[in-house]
């Protein structure tokens, strides 16, 4: 039989994919022989053509025909995978808190899960349903619509279409990034089970590493990318001063006027991976009457100061609830130290200021002359 | 008639073309008599998805025949009725027969 009369070796390739046992050695005969008919009545080009129609229409018969063997048990593994994955990002947001959740910031550890974990559960539910991997990621695409339908449906009922809309703007391109990397992981993890459990030897080993590594890299990812939750991301927002909870010391600084009273402030934080910005707004009053002032300060998460002319601030991290500002006042004469802590308490609602300032009489004097604390209690204000 | 062994109407179809070709019955002879006879177009795999199912009920039994070089080695898979799957072609037939009766003008109207 010369080449010419075999069918495409690419068709009979994409048909292997979609294989489906005890008979398809004898449909791929059969396919062989009407093509080798075909080719010898009609040429090879009518028949090349003829076999590439027929490939896909028996991909697609072939695939009812598996999704239709136990159509129960590959509709309960689907499912099983869909809220699965969906577990784990809700417990990957509890886990982070959902009141410091922060979106802008914690997005990648949010598509990494839902690349790895669609990944392996796709492995895990195509090893259960050796030979019909292929129509289980189908049934699991069409269990995935069925599942945002659902969800949509909830939503629609629960609040207008125009509240829903604006309530989910922000989230459209996280759910179509993160339900197309949900599916294409789901297949991907589909298709290496099939090839795993079709091959031998070399494969066979390349696979087992393959999985180690995603394994590996599953923990190590979740541990790295999880220390988005550190305290400045956990603190990550607006907040407004509580006047009544906090206790105000006197302050040291220089040329504080007389009378002076803090009577509301906010504060915003915004970390990025290197640097936190805070910034806010205080309003104050003293013997002249109601005044306000705006603050701005970017400091570098790595401890290096940041000096504004006589003034030196540096970040200093405690731990995952809390950091310092460590800030250092050298004026003629004066010589005042700063030591701002902000810890978050545990519901992610509540950020203290724990303000201790110390005068030294010189520089190398290590021995206090004065010293002043204030607590700054504030309560998160909601995201905008 | 047994209801929980109903012929669909595409496995009647794969039944009367098994007894039509008798020991001739495989995939592709199948496919080309359903063309040629019914003038039903199907693709081999939802012929060998049908003959499955007609296996598992227990109306047709397969077996293999040699490896041929027009067909890339691969054996032809053969397939006859059983006695079950001919008391079924029968009762299915029958049933027809009976429920179309009077209805030949109505019938080719159509």
């Amino acid at each position: 039989v010369s080449e010419s009369s075999k069918p495409p070796s690419a068709a009979l390739a994409i048909l292997n994919f979609f294989r489906s046992d005890p008979d398809f050695g004898a449909m791929i005969g059969d396919l062989t022989e009407e093509f080798h008919e075909r080719a010898e009545s009609f040429g090879a080009r009518a028949a090349r053509l003829w076999c590439w129609k027929d490939t896909f229409r028996n991909a697609g018969a072939l695939t009812m025909r598996e999704i239709m063997r136990t159509p129960v048990r590959t509709i309960v593994t689907a499912f099983s995978c869909v809220l699965a994955i969906n577990a784990v990002t809700l417990s990957y947001l509890l886990y982070g808190g959902a009141a410091s959740f922060n979106l802008s910031r914690q997005w990648r550890t949010l598509l990494f899960l839902q690349f790895i974990t669609p990944l392996v559960l796709g492995w895990v539910g195509a090893r259960l349903l050796r030979g019909r991997e292929w129509a289980l990621a189908l049934t699991y695409t069409a269990a995935s619509i069925c599942y945002v339908g659902v969800g949509i449906a909830v939503i629609g009922l629960a609040m207008s279409p125009a509240a829903a809309l604006r309530l989910a703007r922000p989230l459209w391109p996280l759910a179509v990034w993160g339900n197309g990397f949900r599916q294409a992981a789901f297949w991907l993890g589909c298709f290496l089970a099939m090839l795993h459990g079709r091959s031998r030897g070399l494969f066979k080993n390349a696979s087992k590493q393959f999985f180690s590594i995603a394994l590996c890299a599953t923990i190590g990812g979740v541990a790295l990318l999880g220390q988005a939750a550190t305290a400045p991301q956990k603190m990550s927002g607006q907040w407004a001063l509580d006047v009544e909870k906090s206790t105000f010391g006197t302050p040291l600084a220089p040329g504080m006027p007389a009378g002076f009273k803090i009577t509301g402030q906010t504060l915003k934080i915004d970390p990025t991976e290197r640097e936190i910005r805070l910034s806010g707004d205080t309003l104050y009053s003293d013997s002249r009457g109601p005044h306000s002032a705006h603050d701005n300060n970017t400091l570098s998460l790595d401890g290096k100061a940041t000096v504004l002319g006589p003034i030196s601030l540096s970040f200093r991290a405690v731990d995952d609830s809390a950091f310092e500002i460590l800030s250092q006042l050298k004026a003629p004469g004066r010589n005042i130290e700063e030591v701002s802590r902000f810890s978050i308490s545990s519901d992610g609602k509540t950020l203290t200021e724990t303000k201790t300032q110390t005068e030294k009489g010189n520089p190398d004097d290590k021995a206090a002359i004065k010293s002043s604390v204030t607590v700054l209690v504030f309560r998160r204000l909601p995201e905008q | 008639m047994e209801t929980s062994r109903l012929l669909g109407g595409f496995e009647h179809l794969l039944l009367l073309a098994i007894l039509r070709l008798d020991e001739r019955a495989y995939g592709a002879s199948i496919r080309q008599l359903l063309l040629d006879q019914a003038g039903k177009d199907v693709a081999v795999g939802a012929i060998y998805t049908g003959l499955d199912r007609l296996e598992r009920k227990g109306f047709v039994k397969s077996w293999m025949g040699e490896p041929t070089a027009e067909r890339g080695g691969r054996s032809k898979k053969f397939y006859r009725l059983t006695a079950d799957g001919k008391r079924a072609l029968h009762q299915i037939n029958h049933a027809i027969r009976g429920l179309s009766a009077g209805l030949e003008g109505g019938v080719t109207r159509v």
